[in-house]
């Protein structure tokens, strides 16, 4: 029964909003049924696009959220390693993290346009910056909590270099990168939306731009739940399978 | 001194090793410590806890290169340690915890037959939360013989394991040293221990750790409980100031 819970709560939304949407009965807030017509209908749309609007649109904004989460992910990583291990790198990076971590998202993506030009380069750049704070602090943490028991261990039967950062210290920063990826693909996606709003012409965010300016409710819910429905199939077939089989070692019930 | 220019012995010269202690002086663990490890023989370091025998351990492995002194080795180091606690790699099973730390002319049938030595072959699956800590500190055991070292360093490998599985352990580490002996070292503040192990006893004193006597262990020293008991007796009745009952 306790399984059905999150089921019920589904569909028991589902039926709330379709009853609101009937009551209220406004083209500025569809019920559910016309979302998944707008989903339909975009899907089909191939008047500009031979793989479909939606499909296309999804496309693009995914593989400028993969490839600026993989950048941030190994710069953040790198700056994170080197400010939990070398005190005098934490010294010197420390304030600009906490500068870069409170700049306003808006303000990198102005800036990174206006010196770097409406391009793809640019908009990927500014989600980066915005990103590697918050990957560079939760992998400090992950830094400064190496075991140094397994790395004396590590140092007396003479690993190599590789050795050493495959079996020691990359598993135990696995919860960190996990932890980083998980908040950070969810961050980059709604950065890469408003770098997409701003200075993209194709891609969700711009054309949730062109139906916010027609006022489209409807293909507007359309777009952001399809790309959430995108993100909830990588969530269940990579980052959940990969977490399983990288804490597969930990005794059960931790 | 006979053993100068002896290219057979580790030659272990420390004249001072100092640390910082918790209020911020300095404490002196070791000073004159001067013995020699006889290539292939099985030496145990005996002493009360804070003789510096842990920190020993660690300058030999070069963990710790912040001493005064020498050590001279007849060829290039290269140290298998047991440490205290297991120290396994948690996300890796027991055989890739063996493999990733063994010699590379170490292969597959050498780790079959070192498991079942060890006892361990229908464990080389696992990973170590799943094993107990007398089978943990066996694959630790394992691990520091498969990386062929040229001195083997041994850190009270049997505390807090109960009496039976201990006396398992050393009977396997005897089998183990037997069949391919090594220049070993064990520290231990339990004289059962050593005089079931070792070769040669090294006594060492407290604060700061200084070999105090050396005390030569027969076959026949080993042979059964009662000769094991009677040098005890023996050993402890001339240095009863370097015993802290253990049991």
């Amino acid at each position: 029964m306790v399984r059905l819970y999150p089921l019920i709560s589904i569909v028991g939304f589902l039926v709330i909003w379709a009853v609101a949407a009937y009551i209220i009965s406004d083209q500025l807030f569809p019920g559910p049924f016309e979302v998944v017509q707008t989903i339909i209908k975009e899907f089909n749309n191939r008047e500009q696009y031979p793989l479909g609007a939606l499909v296309t649109h999804l496309l693009i904004t995914l593989w400028r959220v993969l490839a600026s989460f993989i950048i941030a992910m190994l710069i953040g990583t790198a700056i994170g390693l080197l400010m939990g291990r070398v005190s005098v790198a934490n010294g010197l990076l420390d304030p600009w993290l906490v500068f870069f971590l409170n700049i306003p998202a808006l303000v990198i993506i102005f800036l990174c346009y206006i010196w770097g030009g409406l391009n793809e380069f640019a908009a990927i750049l500014a989600v980066v910056i915005n990103k590697i704070p918050n990957v560079a602090v939760l992998l400090r943490e992950g830094a400064r909590s190496l075991s140094t028991e397994l790395e004396e261990m590590s140092a007396s039967f003479r690993y190599s270099r590789v050795q050493m950062f495959r079996h020691v210290i990359l598993p135990q920063l696995q919860p960190f990168i996990a932890a980083a990826g998980r908040s950070g693909l969810s961050l980059i996606w709604k950065i890469v939306l408003v770098v997409e709003f701003i200075g993209r012409s194709d891609g969700v965010g711009f054309q949730l731009h062109t139906y916010f300016q027609l006022f489209d409710v409807a293909a507007i819910f359309a777009y952001s739940v399809a790309f959430i429905a995108v993100m909830l199939v990588i969530e269940i077939l990579i980052i959940q399978p990969w977490e399983r089989y990288a804490t597969r070692w930990r005794p059960v019930g931790h | 001194m006979q053993h100068v220019g002896d290219p057979s012995v580790i030659k272990v010269q420390i004249d001072k090793k100092t640390y910082t202690g918790a209020n911020g002086g300095r404490l002196t663990a070791l000073e004159g410590t001067n013995f020699n490890l006889v290539e292939n023989s099985f030496t145990v370091l005996f002493g009360p806890s804070g003789c510096g025998k842990s920190t020993l351990l660690r300058i030999l492995s070069g963990l710790d290169e912040d001493f005064e002194g020498t050590l001279a080795w007849p060829h290039p180091p290269k140290v298998g340690f047991v440490f205290q606690e297991p120290r396994l790699l948690p996300w890796r099973s027991v055989r890739e915890n063996v493999m990733i730390s063994a010699d590379p002319s170490f292969a597959d049938d050498d780790f079959n037959k070192l498991m079942s030595v060890m006892g361990l072959e229908e464990m080389t699956g696992l990973f170590p939360s799943e094993l107990s800590l007398g089978l943990a500190r066996r694959v630790a055991i394992a691990r520091a013989f498969a990386s062929k070292p040229n001195l083997l360093l041994l850190d009270e490998p049997f505390v807090s394991l109960d009496v039976p599985t201990a006396a398992r352990l050393r009977r396997l580490i005897r089998v183990l040293w037997e069949d391919n002996p090594i220049t070993a070292l064990m520290v231990t503040h339990d004289m059962r221990e050593a005089i079931e192990l070792g070769e040669e006893v090294l006594l060492f004193s407290a604060r700061p750790g200084r070999v105090r006597g050396r005390i030569r262990i027969d076959a026949a020293d080993r042979a059964n409980e009662t000769a094991i008991e009677a040098k005890r007796a023996e050993i402890k009745a001339a240095h009863s100031d370097l015993f802290e009952e253990v049991r």
